[in-house]
């Protein structure tokens, strides 16, 4: 089965995924960390001007977004492919 | 026409008409010479009005130039390129000829000085790009193709009856800014034709149910012109309507929640297309220069990153038969070079720093800001994060990881020229990101904006690194179902299917009193003048005909095999004679 290189290095990606979340953990610990010394200068928001605003902000609306929609598919939206082929 | 002007719909029209006839194949490899003559043309073309033609007792103007057309056509012609070497290897000419005659329609929109110039090109786009999903040539995509077609076609009819009664009102029919403040109810009639078109919701639903279902190419294509076309033209006409700004806002909401539950993967892209000209919708109506200079420049962005989604997610569906998220999954190792586009468009779309996303979508959101607008500047930025969410992390994650790595899937190897259009799409993505200044020069407006300000690349690089953080911990939560989710469709089927109810009962009922008055009147004295017709007949006139039969039975045998009974290649046949008609038309109008 044809593969090439970079598939290999790309398939690889996924045995070392300990390693690659705690990169991923260590650089968001250092964004919030640069937020401390770089921040709006003139806040559009409240509370835009605090340290962590948008994390909390990015992290909470994920959170709901695929809470309400995915609860909405479960309950309402989702039907079976071909609904409308009736 | 003047010599610094080639209007960029001529070289498509020609090759629309030149396509059928060449009896070679290999006129495939000058497919993108009508977009590099287009591309040209952009380029040395100057300001002014060009292309007068009088027509129906009025000057029609195809070649209004100024910084607006500019900026869109510029970018209409470098696409056009990228999507004809995408087509390159297909030998369907009617697609080819289908994807000319779409172009030449979104050039003629953008070049438009009045309406009724306006009009004419908006129809052959409507045209076109239904048959361009007609020619995915699957049940599915039929029906699709005509939910599309009435929608559009009604749409259409909105717009002209405006421009009409504008016309009958103002006396003119030219294409100029409408101030708010002033504008009647018959400017509301155009403005919402030109909604349909931009898939503002709730009018937005045939976007997603047509555009998965067209062909390959065709979608590449679609993605690119009917939207922002009427972007656009909202720009030139409608620029400050409080009604956009909030529907912008709702449309770039909309379109991500939708996406966080698709499966199709062509689905999730076209909700992406919603919320995305959300973001431009929103630009118009909140009418900074900042904002509208952040409408252009993230038109332009768009128009090339999502073309490449389109072209990567075509190569998915290309090479394994799907493009169902449900059905795909572990392909990284057997499709890593479309991974990697696909991530170049991805994090493009969702503004990441270095691509092009970043420095045209923060503009919109910087000056919605800067506009006092906080409400909807919070919307868009809700909407940045489930653009990352859905096209940056779960589209990806279901169709290249998820599952063991599939070996066994038999992949049909992906022709060079797709991987060279996707390659060029990237390239461009990438340039613009880090030299916005090229963008920034063709914007209309005076505007300042800089957007690499330290704060600007924190802010979204927290924003991006916090949603993948929350993707991490739902993604058990989001894998894809293989169903299908109601949207607004819902509405426009019922609707249809009560219209024919509505129609079909009275029609039924009439059809009924006179079956049974005509079978007790009618009846008798017909079988009595029958009789003596039949007495008549069979003596006199049987002999005379016998011989004439003969003849007429054999032509009647032909033509009988050419009659097929199927209304759909009637439809199809008459629409095809009235592209090619009112091409002919165009293109010697225009050269006139």
């Amino acid at each position: 089965m044809e593969t090439s290189t970079l598939g290999e290095l790309l398939g690889k990606a996924r045995q070392n995924l300990g390693f690659w979340k705690k990169v991923m953990y260590i650089i968001m610990i250092l964004l919030v960390g640069l937020n401390v010394l770089i921040y709006p200068h003139t806040p559009h928001f409240p509370g835009e001007g605090k340290p962590g605003y948008w994390a909390v902000f990015a992290l909470i609306a994920t959170v709901l977004m695929v809470r309400i929609c995915k609860g909405a598919a479960h309950t309402i939206l989702g039907k079976k492919e071909g609904y409308y082929d009736r | 026409m003047t010599a610094s002007f080639l209007h960029p719909s001529i070289p498509f029209l020609l090759a629309a008409l030149v396509i059928p006839f060449i009896r070679t194949d290999k006129y495939r490899w000058l497919l993108p010479l009508p977009a590099l003559v287009a591309v040209g043309s952009v380029l040395t073309m100057s300001n002014g009005v060009h292309g007068l033609i009088s027509y129906l007792g009025q000057v029609l103007t195809t070649g209004r130039v100024d910084t607006l057309s500019i900026v869109f056509a510029h970018v209409f012609a470098i696409q056009a390129v990228i999507g004809f070497i995408y087509a390159m290897h297909l030998q369907d000419r009617a697609q080819h000829v289908a994807a000319n005659l779409y172009v030449a329609g979104g050039f003629g929109c953008v070049f438009a000085g009045d309406y009724l110039t306006l009009f004419l090109f908006w129809e052959l786009m409507s045209i076109a790009s239904t048959m361009l999903i007609w020619l995915n040539r699957a049940p599915r995509s039929t029906a699709a193709g005509f939910r599309y077609f009435l929608f559009h076609t009604l749409g259409g009819l909105i717009l002209l009856a405006g421009m009409l009664i504008r016309y009958k009102a103002t006396g003119s029919f030219a294409f100029e800014a409408i101030i708010p403040a002033s504008a009647q109810w018959y400017d509301y009639l155009i403005l919402t034709g030109f909604c349909v078109n931009a898939a503002v919701v709730p009018l937005h639903a045939w976007l997603p149910d047509a555009y998965p279902r067209a062909t390959i190419t065709g979608a590449v294509f679609m993605s690119a012109y009917t939207t922002k076309t009427a972007v656009y033209v909202l720009l030139r006409g409608f620029s400050g309507f409080e009604v956009l700004a909030i529907g912008g806002t709702i449309m770039a909401v909309y379109g991500v929640c939708y996406a966080t539950i698709e499966n199709n993967a062509r689905r999730i892209l076209s909700y992406h297309i919603v919320s995305q000209v959300g973001y431009m919708v929103a630009g118009i109506g909140i009418a900074s220069e900042l904002t509208l200079n952040g409408a252009c420049a993230h038109a332009y962005a768009h128009i090339i990153y999502k073309g490449l989604l389109f072209m990567t997610t075509g190569a998915i569906l290309y090479a394994t038969g799907t493009a169902k998220l449900s059905e795909l999954g572990g392909l990284v190792r057997r499709l890593p070079w479309v991974f990697v586009l696909y991530m170049v468009a991805a994090v493009s779309i969702s503004g990441m720093p270095l691509f092009s996303g970043f420095v045209s979508k923060t503009m919109v959101i910087a000056g919605a800001a800067e506009a006092h607008r906080t409400w909807l500047a919070l919307g868009l930025e809700i909407a940045s994060i489930g653009t990352f969410l859905s096209v940056g992390l779960k589209l990806p994650y279901f169709a290249f990881y998820a599952k063991p790595d599939d070996m066994t899937r038999p992949i049909t190897p992906i022709p060079a020229n797709m991987y060279v259009a996707m390659g060029m799409g990237a390239a461009l993505c990438f340039i613009i990101g880090i030299q916005p200044g090229l963008l920034y020069s063709l914007l209309p407006f005076e505007a300042d904006y800089v957007p690499y300000t330290p704060w600007h690349v924190l802010q979204i690089s927290i924003l991006l690194g916090f949603t993948g953080l929350g993707f991490a911990l739902m993604v058990p939560r989001l894998t894809p179902a293989a169903k299908q989710n109601l949207d607004f469709e819902f509405f426009y089927i019922w609707i249809g299917r009560l219209f024919l109810i509505i129609c079909h009962y009275p029609f039924a009922l009439v059809d009924t009193w006179w079956s049974e008055i005509y079978r007790r009147v009618g009846m008798a004295g017909l079988l009595e003048r029958a009789k003596e017709a039949n007495h008549f007949d069979w003596h006199i006139i049987d002999g005379i005909l016998d011989g004439s039969a003969l003849g007429v039975r054999g032509i009647g045998r032909r033509t009988a095999s050419t009659i097929n009974g199927k209304l759909q290649d009637y439809i199809g046949g008459a629409v095809i004679l009235a592209f090619g008609i009112s091409a002919v038309v165009m293109l010697f109008t225009l050269l006139r």
